[in-house]
């Protein structure tokens, strides 16, 4: 009886020991992991950081300009073109101004290509 | 200790036994007792056992303690423990020094790890082939100076500071042994000479020495987090070009540009002419690290005369029918004062303010005294410096004493010299409803925004907004009309000191303005310094044909931008004023002759 009991101590002790270096051993290799984790976010958020200032670099808004200027073959919107969202024909009306066109649905297709809505009211950030 | 006291307690009080006495203490319960201990040896028993007793205890005692702490450990969660993420975590990059973003979040100054090149020369093979491949890439090094660098006895040259990482690819991509980088911090700012007055720049060790980096230099030490900005880097860019073009156009020695949120105080766009590459301030003239729009002080010419007509409207000194006779030149001492462009006849208060009459806004100065103009323009914010988060900021020149003559000149805007920011400022106070705006370069929440003070009645700052309206509508800052966006200004036209006495042309020449003028957001400052007559301008030089063009153009590219649509009432606002106006000026024309 006393004899069982030692081993069964013995087995316990050997078995704790067993699981507790087996854990250690787990526990230092998710170190290393995190660590190398830890590192790669970190040259991550450096690349981000040089890569944000790149973007700001590049959206310098007179290259921008220029860009645009080049490539886009667009103007600014004078103030006439923009109007209010009710001032809008229905579709079959002519606007006031160009009442005097003759040919029936080319003015009616026409008129709402020309026009451009007013921009929304809040001030947009450049999207990125 | 706790035992020997114990043991030394149980040995001392107990008797000497004796023989006789024992049977009555029968503490084998009834049993017979087979050993009898006496005297010294049964003591030294008892000794024994109590000793053995405390040890066992204390033993006890110290294994269930670590037994607990384990439990504690294993199965309880201490939450004053930290977590093992956090422990071990970086806690996010550290560059040092924090950014500063506009208010739409872009990074106008940012701190950058570069690497610098060295190299052990005494590692390098080949130093002249090295040097001559280097050169190709490093092209602010001739391949001379890096054959002689790589071909020295030293085990360390510096070959080039702060690498771009382009040019940090390419020297990796060389692949030449004995070359190495070092990692450093290097303040960057992107967006260049645009916001250098605004930003500011930094020295060798990244400490600030201009600016917002000047002024917030224990922040942008101490947090991580993005300084925001009050400048929108759009608007900031068509103020910088437009003034850029009026410059060139009158052939101008600078100029300086203010727009601000009329409500809040924030400075959209700030700009001073010419400008420096922050990059290398050490290689800008004087010249163009002075802030014209914060740190100059200008005589403003008639802009002042919109404090002037505020005062005089708000302290009802006269109303909008009342009027002053414009036909004799006012002498006062040694000075004569006349209107640049004169009327000759008896005008309206609306008419002295659109034609900018000296005469008349003189009249309405005196009529309203030295102390009421000296108290008003201290209201606006004129007499004492701007209050903006900069180092670089003026203290306005005021005339002491401030005599008669003094109070004459001032109503037209000569003898008090303020900076454009002042101006700015005092202009959003009086066309936004008559509240005191601070000037501010951080964003600000619009809805956290306190209503300031209040510096004239609302219903003179409509009245100012519906004249400056006219000025634009019928006066001198025609040019100033972009369409559909009811554009209200004064133009200011004021000829520079040189030495003690006005030169006739040198001058300095600006346009204030409000847009829309019906419910102001935006307002907007141009000045140009010296500007030379071209002949497109028919020899004109003045605030109505330099700088009210180029407000027109920023109006016209700002407002689609912070999401204003165009209308066109524009005529309705002021369509009353006209009509009493010409009614006033006939009656008082018949009444004349």
């Amino acid at each position: 009886m006393r004899r069982f009991v030692i081993f069964c101590w013995i087995l316990a002790g050997s078995a704790t020991a067993l699981t507790l270096f087996q854990i250690k051993q787990e526990v230092l290799e998710l170190e290393h992991d995190i660590k190398s984790v830890h590192r790669e976010i970190l040259r991550d958020q450096e690349a981000i950081h040089v890569l944000e200032a790149e973007w700001s670099y590049l959206n310098n808004p007179a290259r921008i300009a220029a860009l645009a200027e080049r490539h886009l073959n667009l103007a600014p919107i004078p103030a006439e073109r923009i109007i209010d969202f009710a001032e809008l024909p229905l579709p079959g009306e002519t606007l006031p101004g160009e009442e005097g066109e003759e040919d029936g649905d080319g003015s009616a297709a026409k008129g709402p290509a020309t026009l451009v809505a007013a921009p929304a009211a809040a001030t947009g950030a450049i999207d990125r | 200790m706790i035992r020997r006291y114990l043991v030394r307690s149980q040995t001392k009080p107990l008797p000497p036994a004796t023989a006789a006495e024992l049977p009555s203490f029968d503490l084998q319960g009834g049993r017979p007792v087979e050993l009898r201990l006496e005297g010294t040896a049964r003591q030294t028993l008892e000794t024994g056992r109590t000793r053995l007793l405390v040890a066992a205890v204390s033993f006890a005692l110290a294994f269930s303690l670590i037994g607990w702490r384990l439990v504690d450990f294993g199965l309880m969660t201490d939450r004053h423990e930290p977590s093992i993420a956090r422990n071990l975590s970086s806690g996010g990059l550290e560059t040092g020094r924090a950014d500063i973003v506009d208010r739409n979040g872009i990074v106008l100054a940012t701190t950058l790890p570069t690497a610098s090149l060295y190299a052990n020369p005494r590692h390098v093979r080949d130093p002249e082939g090295a040097a001559l491949r280097l050169s190709e890439v490093l092209p602010d090094v001739s391949p001379a100076q890096l054959g002689a660098k790589l071909g020295s006895e030293r085990s360390f040259v510096w070959l080039q500071r702060n690498l771009t990482p382009r040019q940090q690819y390419a020297v990796n991509r060389l692949g030449i042994p004995g070359l190495y980088f070092q990692r450093e911090h290097r303040r960057f700012y992107p967006h260049g000479a645009l916001t250098p007055h605004v930003v500011g720049f930094t020295g060798v060790d990244n400490q600030g020495l201009a600016g917002i980096e000047q002024s917030f230099d224990d922040v942008l030490r101490a947090s991580a987090k993005p300084l925001q900005l009050s400048l929108d880097i759009r608007i900031q860019h068509i103020l910088a070009e437009e003034l850029a073009k009026s410059i060139e156009t009158f052939s101008a020695i600078g100029g300086a540009g203010v727009v601000m949120d009329a409500n809040t105080g924030e400075i959209v766009a700030m700009t001073s002419l010419p400008s420096y590459d922050p990059a290398k301030p050490a290689a800008a003239p004087t010249e163009a690290r002075f802030n014209r729009a914060s740190l100059g002080t200008y005589e403003m010419g008639s802009i002042f005369k919109i404090f002037t007509t505020a005062m005089a409207l708000n302290e009802g000194v006269v109303t909008l029918r009342d009027g002053y006779d414009t036909r004799k030149p006012i002498r006062i001492s040694r000075f004569t004062i006349r209107d640049f462009k004169p009327k000759n006849r008896w005008l309206t208060i609306p008419e002295i303010f659109i034609y900018s009459s000296n005469i008349g806004t003189v009249h309405m100065a005196m009529d309203a005294g030295t102390p009421a103009q000296k108290t008003f323009l201290k209201r606006l914010g004129l007499l004492q410096p701007a209050s903006v988060e900069l180092a670089e900021v003026a203290q306005p020149l005021i005339p002491s004493p401030w005599r008669e003559i003094n109070t004459m000149t001032i109503s037209y805007g000569y003898g008090l010299a303020v900076s454009p920011l002042q101006l700015t400022g005092a202009v959003a106070g009086l066309v936004n409803g008559g509240t005191e705006v601070r000037p501010t370069l951080l964003r600000r929440d619009p809805a956290k925004v306190a209503k300031g003070p209040r510096i004239i009645s609302e219903a003179t700052s409509e009245t100012i907004r519906k004249l400056m309206r006219l000025v634009v509508i019928k006066g001198s800052g025609r040019k100033a009309n972009a369409e559909g966006y009811l554009v209200g200004g004064k133009t200011g036209t004021a000829d520079k000191l040189a030495g003690r006495r006005y030169a006739r042309n040198a001058r300095i020449s600006s346009f204030v303005a409000g847009f829309p003028m019906d419910k102001p957001r935006y307002v907007v400052f141009v000045t140009i310094d010296e500007p030379k007559p071209t002949k497109e301008t028919f020899g004109y030089a003045t605030g109505g044909w330099v700088a009210a063009p180029a407000v027109n153009n920023i109006v016209t590219r700002v407002a689609p931008l912070v999401g204003i649509a165009p209308r066109d009432n524009g005529d309705a606002m002021v369509e009353q004023l006209l009509v009493d106006i010409e009614e006033r000026a006939e009656g008082r024309q018949l009444a004349s002759n």
